[in-house]
């Protein structure tokens, strides 16, 4: 019996040997600028950008596992893909260090919560009172802790909504939805240079990240860039194929003449603050109460907002106003609002859009159906759960909005 | 840094991880080998042959025993290591007048990081072998047979099962050597001098003095251990 | 007395009084003054809390506080958890709030605040020995 307990001994000897000799050792311990060690750094070999190098920070303080050891299923034990994702973002992005400021303010803005959204569709549909004051529960984070849907309306924004949040985990979904979502990744990643490896994060956000998201409902990411969803027959066929471009999600678009702002050279981030994307610390009901930039911020004003934060881009270059771009700092000329056509008494009621939106893209006959024989992938639980939501529409037009009153302004009235 | 050099051995040294953990399991294996030994020399009554002295130089070996062990713990220099070397520093502190001096002959871990506990640990753990060898090998010859037994078991142990590393990151939750998780337990609910100092010694008086009475010290030391077990057990599960 | 005997005692009391030094020097401790260290106002702009090896800084209230990590219960190095924004000591999980006040656990006393001195530039703390 000992002769075979010491026979087995030597065998695991030699299983020694072999391991050891399949295992890929570091040539020396590697350690951060702050004297913390990285093992990680000693096989891979990725570099973020620079703010965020591999030599300063390492890696395991954002993507988590075991920074001491070099055997890959002990080093990864832990990792975090994401780290931007917001339920471990309070340990990566927010670590003290780093920007512990951020995630409780995104968490309460209206891309986390999507409150606007949620309530407004429950008030529509009759589920809760009329008077649109705040809800708590109103959140796509209680809406995720939620073992059963409580309701029609809930089960429609799951299914049909419910991709275009910061909660949504970035990869998780099949096709197009897998680029979706991701914390603070979905608005600040761009891809890397292929020596790299690594994807990098940037304050130069580009309109593809808003777009993925923000290119529904009143369209805004498509008429900005000049793109038109139309009827979707494809058209013009050439040689039986669809001759139409299209989007990532299947549907055709027609190129129109873009915003004049898209084509001076400006994108999102531009005009759209930090404190309107990533909530300025205040949890909002609608997004009305969240923007603040308005067109006479930069035309006829100094760039303050209308709660008193400014515009970075607009800056004083002698006596004259001035635009300069966020992602290749170009420097554009700011005109003021014309005297006789904007400022005249008689046209005071009027905002800005009553006048100087064109052509607005607007969505007649607004059908939904759920047929409950079929099942539907709800994107908040990530489970198909019975009952399939369409969307229909009678037809699709664009042409010059309507004017309406809303409290004392003329604004533009936009069905879809 | 002491961290620097435990990753070192485990990542850049050839079979370094190899040692590190048979050293590991070794040590575990010595220790628990030490508690059935003891037991089983109390159940042989091995103290009527011997005098009292010889006794209690032999049964004082134990804590020392424990003491290799544990500073072997510290001189890691991870988070474990250093977090159970500074409650080591401050639970003999308490003592009033030798706790200073024990502390900076064996730990002073807050003032020259684990610079002691390492001499405690390679000194201790030399004098031990030797002086115990010395003593054990006039009463038997031990087989090289035996030995490569367990050897084996801690090469088997050590292919299977890498011990624990801690790195520095938001951790709310150290867990302690293993076999101190009851007092670490303990000192959740008592204080430091009662759960730290005086109940540990409760055995090793008791076990000094088992010759003195056999059945009572016999008791006592199942009822203790028995206690100890439990609080163990509630540690391990948190 | 012959010459042996007292060499004999001699070389007693010699070899015990070497073993004694070499005991009274492995016990010593060269005294060691308190640290000081420089912190930059700069490195402090906008933030609420700042983790260093030894000690926070915590700007709470319009105060900033500088709070030792040494857990008052065994000297565990105290940890901060992002999650519920307490201060945390690993060890039996005693909590601090973020002003260093002792909320629960074994510790019963709060963290140690470290004397801070404004100078040119920034802060000069004080660790004690």
């Amino acid at each position: 019996m000992k002769r075979l307990v010491l026979l087995f001994g030597i065998g695991l000897l030699l299983v020694a040997l072999v391991k050891e000799g399949l295992r890929k050792r570091a040539s020396q311990v590697p350690v951060t600028t702050s004297g913390q060690v990285e093992m990680c750094l000693s096989c891979h070999q990725e570099r973020p950008e620079k703010v965020h190098s591999r030599e300063v920070i390492g890696c395991s303080p954002c993507h988590g596992g075991d920074p001491l050891r070099i055997d890959k299923h002990l080093a990864h034990r832990g990792l975090i893909k994401n780290p931007a994702d917001l339920r471990v973002v309070d340990y990566t992005c927010g670590a003290p260090s780093c920007h512990p400021e951020m995630p409780e303010r995104v968490k309460k803005s209206l891309m986390a919560t999507n409150r606007g959204i949620i309530n407004t569709l429950r008030r529509y549909w009759g589920e809760i009172p009329e008077n649109p004051r705040f809800r708590e529960e109103d959140d796509v984070a209680v809406l995720l802790n939620e073992k059963s849907v409580s309701s029609l309306a809930l089960d429609y924004f799951r299914k049909l909504c419910g991709s275009c949040h910061l909660w949504f985990e970035k990869g998780k979904f099949p096709d197009f939805l897998g680029e979706k979502g991701g914390g603070c990744v979905a608005c600040h990643l761009v891809p890397g240079p292929k020596e790299a490896k690594h994807p990098r994060l940037t304050r130069k956000i580009p309109i593809q990240n808003c777009v993925r998201c923000h290119n529904r409902s009143g369209r805004i990411g498509l008429t900005y860039q000049g793109l038109y969803e139309d009827e979707g027959y494809g058209t013009p066929y050439i040689e039986g194929d669809f001759g139409e471009p299209f989007l990532v999600d299947g549907r055709f678009v027609r190129e129109i003449p873009a915003d004049v702002h898209f084509k001076a050279g400006l994108v999102c981030i531009d005009c759209h603050l930090a404190e309107e994307t990533m909530g300025d610390g205040k949890a909002y009901t609608h997004f009305e109460e969240s923007v603040e930039i308005e067109c006479v911020t930069c035309h006829g004003g100094d760039g303050t907002t209308r709660k008193g934060r400014k515009v970075s881009g607009v800056k004083k270059q002698g006596n004259q106003l001035v635009f300069i771009t966020k992602i290749d700092a170009k420097v554009l000329p700011l005109k003021a609002p014309d005297a006789l056509k904007c400022r005249h008494k008689v046209h005071r009621r009027l905002s800005c859009q009553a006048c100087h939106a064109s052509r607005v893209p607007q969505c007649f006959g607004c059908h939904v159906r759920r047929d409950p024989r079929q099942t539907q992938l709800d994107k908040i639980s990530g489970q198909e759960t019975p009952g399939a939501w369409e969307e229909f529409r009678s037809y699709q037009r664009l042409e010059e909005p309507t004017l309406g009153l809303k409290g004392d302004k003329i604004v533009i009235l936009v069905p879809g | 840094m002491p961290l620097l050099s435990t990753v070192g051995i485990e990542g850049v040294i050839p079979f370094g991880a190899l040692f590190r953990y048979l050293h590991y399991y070794a040590a575990q294996f010595t220790f628990l080998f030490l508690f059935w030994h003891t037991t089983e020399a109390l159940w042989a009554r091995s103290y009527q042959r011997r005098h009292f002295f010889h006794w209690f130089l032999l049964t004082s070996t134990y804590p020392l025993t424990i003491l290799a062990l544990f500073t072997g713990y510290i001189v890691r220099g991870d988070e474990t290591g250093l977090s159970a070397g500074r409650i080591a520093e401050n639970l003999i502190l308490t003592l009033p007048f030798f706790g200073k001096i024990l502390n900076r002959l064996f730990f002073a871990v807050s003032e020259e990081g684990i610079h002691r506990a390492y001499i405690t640990h390679i000194f201790l753990s030399f004098v031990l072998f030797f002086l115990l060898g010395i003593w054990h090998f006039r009463l038997r010859k031990i087989k090289l047979e035996d030995l490569s037994l367990w050897a084996t078991g801690a090469l088997a142990l050590s292919l299977l099962w890498p011990p624990p590393l801690e790195a520095p990151h938001f951790q709310t939750s150290l867990k302690g050597p293993w076999f101190f998780l009851g007092i670490q337990e303990l000192l959740r609910y008592l204080p430091p001098f009662g759960a730290g100092i005086i109940f540990p010694l409760i055995p090793i008086i008791l076990l000094v003095f088992f010759p003195r009475a056999p059945k009572r010290a016999g008791w006592g030391l199942l009822l203790w251990h028995l206690f100890y077990f439990a609080l163990l057990g509630r540690g391990l599960l948190r | 007395m012959t010459r042996r005997t007292f060499l004999g005692r001699l070389s007693i009391i010699f070899l015990t009084s070497l073993a004694g030094l070499g005991i009274y020097s492995a016990t010593g401790l060269f005294p060691r003054p308190p640290k000081k260290i420089f912190i930059r106002k700069k490195d402090l702009e906008g933030k609420k809390l700042v983790i260093k090896d030894s000690f926070f800084l915590s700007f709470q209230k319009g105060k900033l506080l500088a709070l030792s990590r040494t857990c008052p219960h065994l000297g565990c190095k105290v940890t901060y958890d992002p999650h519920r924004k307490l201060f945390v000591c690993p060890c039996h999980q005693s909590r601090f709030t973020l002003t260093g006040k002792y909320l629960s656990g074994p510790a019963k006393k709060d963290l140690q605040a470290l004397t801070i001195k404004k100078t040119e530039g920034g802060y000069i703390l004080e660790i004690p020995a």
